[in-house]
């Protein structure tokens, strides 16, 4: 019935790092523009009912970007596409503040399809606005839609999230832990920077498993999960990868998001991979000091774990050598006698020895 | 439409927290008392109010060149079609660095600034208690933009 066709979709940023081609997707139901003044100023024009904010291009000041974006255009939703790196951050932007107030709608983790875009787009009609000549059954019809659309897409969350979250420890799984190192590699080679990736397992989990039960094995992975969660920084990712293995990866912040975020965080003065080796000697303490009640009185102290430190690039230049290379130095910490965390290349010495 | 609009104010917009003090000290000048200020918290939130408000009947954009950082280029390039003059504070000497277009003054300190804009509201706009000239809808000549020559006969070389 309409004869002009409404332009829908605002993309600011370089999208082309991010997302896959789709045929799919109908290219006259958006605009790209890589030139944040130039999206903002399409964006005033009130016509796109969503934009999707590329986060990387505009790490330094997407704060205020976002805030004038709602000013352009408050009617319309904002999502931010992300990189695994940035989830921390796409999560905090997403939250509301003490007023109700959040500087975006959504994210939506990338390399994605562009088609992935339709959900959201589907989702994003403009509450209050009636066109001309609509019937109020119509209306009614597409009010029922949206909701349907919302449930969808909630489930679809839900599902995203099962897919890389372990259910029982609530950490992220092995499929995501590597999707995330090999994207974080990705930019730390292009920044310089370093990556350190920590495997490790819990010594002798099998006669816990035996002796306690599968349940009280259960209780031991958990409370080494939240432990470990409890040690490291926020953004560190934090996976259980198999049976009683962990992995957790450690990444630097780009310099603005580390002054945001240097109040809220315990931090050494080291950088990697002492700071890696600094918080897995944090958790190997802790995880002494917990107090395990499906242990029974004599809980206490008992846990141990071996670990293997690898880092990025001395260490190995991909995501399967970093793995390799910490799996033989966790490996070799079993070997001289567990209870110890080794670093790739320094298997005579375990990180305890190490200032 | 060519009859003056009395309600209709020259638009000086500050951008940024740096020139806020100098903002409210501005304000106490007579000429630019009658000016519609507004302040605007960053380059982006200029960007929108520029945009927003839709019309191209310009105004004169006050702020700290370090304000814009790395979008100074394409924030620079978007007054243009809006006809809007940018003066800019540029204590750290930063404009050397960049291309910037000829509706981009460059003041090295605050008093520089402040001269700049106190000449360029009369000038530019015509004086609020000059009734003898009669400018068209709006505050500024359509079509009018002043060139670097203008500007640097009313002002003077800036210095390099």
């Amino acid at each position: 019935m309409e004869s002009e066709e409404r332009v829908n979709l605002l993309i600011i940023g370089n999208v082309g790092r991010l997302m896959g081609g789709d045929e799919d997707f109908n290219p006259s139901d958006w605009r790209i523009y890589d030139d944040v003044m130039e999206g903002l100023e399409a964006a005033s024009s009130g016509e796109f009912s969503l934009t999707a904010v590329v986060m990387q291009d505009f790490s330094g000041r997407l704060e205020s970007i976002l805030k004038a974006l709602r000013k352009a255009n408050p009617e319309g939703r904002v999502i931010l596409l992300s990189r695994m790196s940035d989830e921390p951050r796409a999560m905090a932007l997403t939250t509301a503040s003490r007023n109700g107030s959040r500087l975006a709608d959504d994210y939506l983790i990338c390399p994605a399809e562009l088609s992935r875009l339709k959900s959201f787009l589907e989702g994003s009609v403009r509450g209050g606005v009636d066109f001309p000549g609509t019937s109020l059954e119509t209306v009614a019809g597409k009010r029922g839609e949206n909701e349907r659309i919302k449930t969808y897409r909630q489930k679809i969350r839900k599902l995203e999230r099962l897919v890389v979250t372990d259910e029982l420890t609530g950490l992220k799984n092995r499929r995501y832990v590597i999707e995330f190192a090999r994207q974080i590699i990705e930019c730390a080679r292009k920044e310089g920077k370093q990556v350190t990736l920590l495997m490790f397992d819990i010594d002798d989990f099998k006669h816990y498993n035996d002796v306690y039960g599968h349940t009280a094995g259960d209780d031991i992975l958990r409370q080494a999960a939240i432990l470990m969660k409890r040690c490291c920084r926020q953004h560190d990712v934090v996976a259980r990868i198999g049976g009683d293995e962990f992995a957790v990866i450690f990444w630097q912040l780009s310099e603005s998001d580390r002054q945001k975020q240097a109040h809220q965080e315990r931090r050494s003065r080291s950088e990697h991979p002492e700071e890696a080796i600094f918080i897995s000697k944090r958790f190997r303490q802790e995880l002494k000091d917990a107090r395990l009640d499906s242990l029974g009185p004599e809980g206490k102290g008992v846990l141990t774990i071996s670990g293997g430190l690898a880092t990025f690039p001395r260490d190995g230049s991909t995501v399967e050598q970093l793995l390799k290379q910490a799996d033989n130095a966790l490996l070799d910490a079993k070997q001289s006698g567990k209870n110890r965390i080794y670093l790739v290349g320094k298997s005579e010495n375990d990180i305890s020895d190490i200032s | 439409m060519g009859k003056k609009e009395e309600t209709k104010k020259a638009r000086l917009i500050f951008t940024g927290r740096k020139i806020g003090a100098f903002a409210e000290r501005l304000r106490s000048i007579p000429d630019l008392r009658k000016a519609d200020c507004v302040m605007c918290s960053d380059i982006f939130d200029t960007i929108v109010k520029i945009a927003t408000t839709g019309d191209n009947s310009g105004g004169v954009v006050c702020m700290d060149l370090q304000e814009a950082g790395g979008f100074a280029q394409s924030f620079f390039d978007r007054f243009g079609e809006y006809g809007i003059t940018c003066c800019c504070l540029d204590e750290a000497r930063l404009a050397g660095n960049l291309s910037l277009p000829e509706n981009v003054m460059i003041a090295r300190n605050e008093r520089h600034l402040e001269t700049m804009l106190v000449n360029l509201f009369p000038a530019y706009f015509g004086s609020s208690t000059d009734k003898s000239e009669d400018y068209p809808e709006g505050f500024v000549k359509p079509g009018f933009t002043l060139t670097r020559g203008e500007i640097n006969a009313l002002f003077g070389e800036s210095d390099s």
